[in-house]
């Protein structure tokens, strides 16, 4: 987990991360934020990362849904980190009725991501999955960011 | 079907499987997956056609268009994250303009040995925080950040939070805004997982009650003197009053032996509050609606920080 900690200490020094709160370093959550630093430095309109997250362990080919009151006029990212760096994961986004609601989405290994441009305020549901990995089960981590 | 077909069908099918899955030694790997499909029968191509199409799906699957919100199996609800009212007062100001600082809470208050109290207080402080910055208040915010030194200190969590104060106090100084909205979140988040680490996580919620009702407070007060229909759909929040209720109810009330009738109050709120705060059939919370939620959060702020 060498490139996590580079990452970790490349967030403390931007202040990402206050490592008092974050004690115990989530290697999903650095794997995370490492996807989600160049929309936080955007010249124009960066987004803003909320120090609230998830976390959780999930067995291969599972997936979990998370509930979430989004506001409308907002835009939206998640970010999913799995810790074991040779995990597949996805992350998309629901509706109130149960659509699919991605404005934009990315998969890349374990990590993933998606936008979301609410067309309503009200409950949507982030869909996390760990599509594929070789050891089970395995620990994930959830942050996003909003402007 | 004829064999040759279908063993050309399952040939080219597996290639496409072994092109996914031997990505590393792309080609090598692909020959001998042609290879292999030579000396297969028709059952085994099939049988490895299927076996793999599956798998690929499984590793490849494009997500469902539709989810079944009624059958979550096996999804239980996470803990619920409480939005920053920062979240929202932003999507209202993409309307047009508030005056913020016309809707900061003007209540002082004295603290007492009620530390849910103090947590309460908290939680409504810095959501004020947030109003202030809002409303680019530089002396108003330094005061909440001082203040937050002194609440923390009641509460026994200075240390891990006095950092996030000081800067809040600086970054206000310097009027940089978007720092004091980070660290007013990451105050809020301090407090709450040190409380959690000190096994209070009553109070960690009782943060959460707080700066919920703060930040409703706020945004009713700002919809009540500029009503639209746009805006008052950031008020539709059942899940999240849900959640808040359900923290609420689940504090032992040994906690709240102090107090008792200003924690009564609150459970009083939160159930009137339900109905206002869900959309009627046209998807709208109506005026009135928004009056009484102001009413109400108006009243129970004042209620806490007086301590009655």
């Amino acid at each position: 987990m060498k490139g996590s900690k580079l990452t970790y200490l490349l967030l403390a020094v931007f202040g990402l991360v206050v490592p008092s709160t974050n004690a115990n370093v989530h290697d999903g959550k650095s794997f995370a934020i490492e996807k989600a630093v160049p929309f936080l430095e955007l010249d124009d309109a960066p987004f803003t990362l909320r120090e609230n997250w998830w976390k959780g362990d999930l067995e291969s080919g599972k997936n979990k849904i998370i509930k979430h009151q989004l506001f409308v006029r907002n835009e939206y990212w998640f970010w999913l980190g799995a810790s074991l760096s040779d995990a597949e994961v996805s992350v998309h986004v629901y509706d109130g009725e149960g659509k699919l609601a991605d404005a934009e989405m990315f998969q890349d290994k374990n990590t993933g991501g998606v936008r979301v441009v609410p067309k309503k305020s009200g409950v949507y549901y982030i869909r996390v999955a760990i599509e594929k990995s070789t050891q089970t089960p395995v620990e994930w981590a959830l942050i996003y960011a909003y402007r | 079907m004829d064999l040759s077909e279908s063993d050309s069908i399952g040939r080219l099918l597996n290639f496409k499987i072994c092109g996914k899955f031997e990505i590393s030694a792309r080609t090598s790997r692909l020959n001998s997956c042609n290879l292999t499909m030579n000396q297969f029968s028709f059952k085994k191509s099939l049988f490895s056609l299927i076996l793999g199409v599956g798998v690929f799906s499984m590793a490849n699957a494009a997500p469902p268009e539709v989810i079944d919100l009624g059958d979550l199996d096996g999804s239980e609800s996470e803990d619920v994250i409480i939005p920053i009212p920062q979240e929202i007062f932003n999507s209202l100001d993409k309307l047009g303009d508030n005056n913020w600082k016309q809707q900061a809470f003007e209540g002082a208050y004295k603290l007492d040995t009620n530390r849910s109290r103090t947590a309460l207080i908290f939680g409504f402080q810095i959501s004020e925080g947030f109003i202030l910055v809002q409303a680019k208040d530089k002396d108003g915010v330094m005061d909440i950040g001082r203040d937050v030194i002194k609440l923390a200190g009641a509460l026994g969590v200075e240390s891990a939070v006095d950092k996030h104060a000081f800067a809040i106090i600086n970054e206000a100084e310097r009027e940089n805004w978007s720092v004091v909205r980070r660290e007013f979140d990451k105050t809020r988040q301090t407090v709450i997982e040190a409380m959690r680490e000190m096994r209070d996580d009553s109070l960690a919620d009782l943060v959460s009650v707080g700066g919920w009702l703060g930040g409703t407070r706020a945004l009713s007060s700002a919809l009540k003197e500029n009503y639209s229909k746009e805006g008052s759909d950031l008020l539709n929040q059942p899940l999240l009053l849900e959640e808040i209720s359900k923290r609420y109810e689940a504090i032992p009330k040994r906690k709240m032996s102090k107090g008792v009738d200003m924690f009564a109050k609150v459970t009083s709120v939160l159930n009137s509050l339900q109905p206002l705060m869900t959309a009627n059939e046209l998807g709208l919370i109506e005026k009135g609606a928004v009056t009484d939620i102001n009413k109400l959060t108006d009243g129970l702020a004042t209620l806490i920080y007086e301590g009655k």
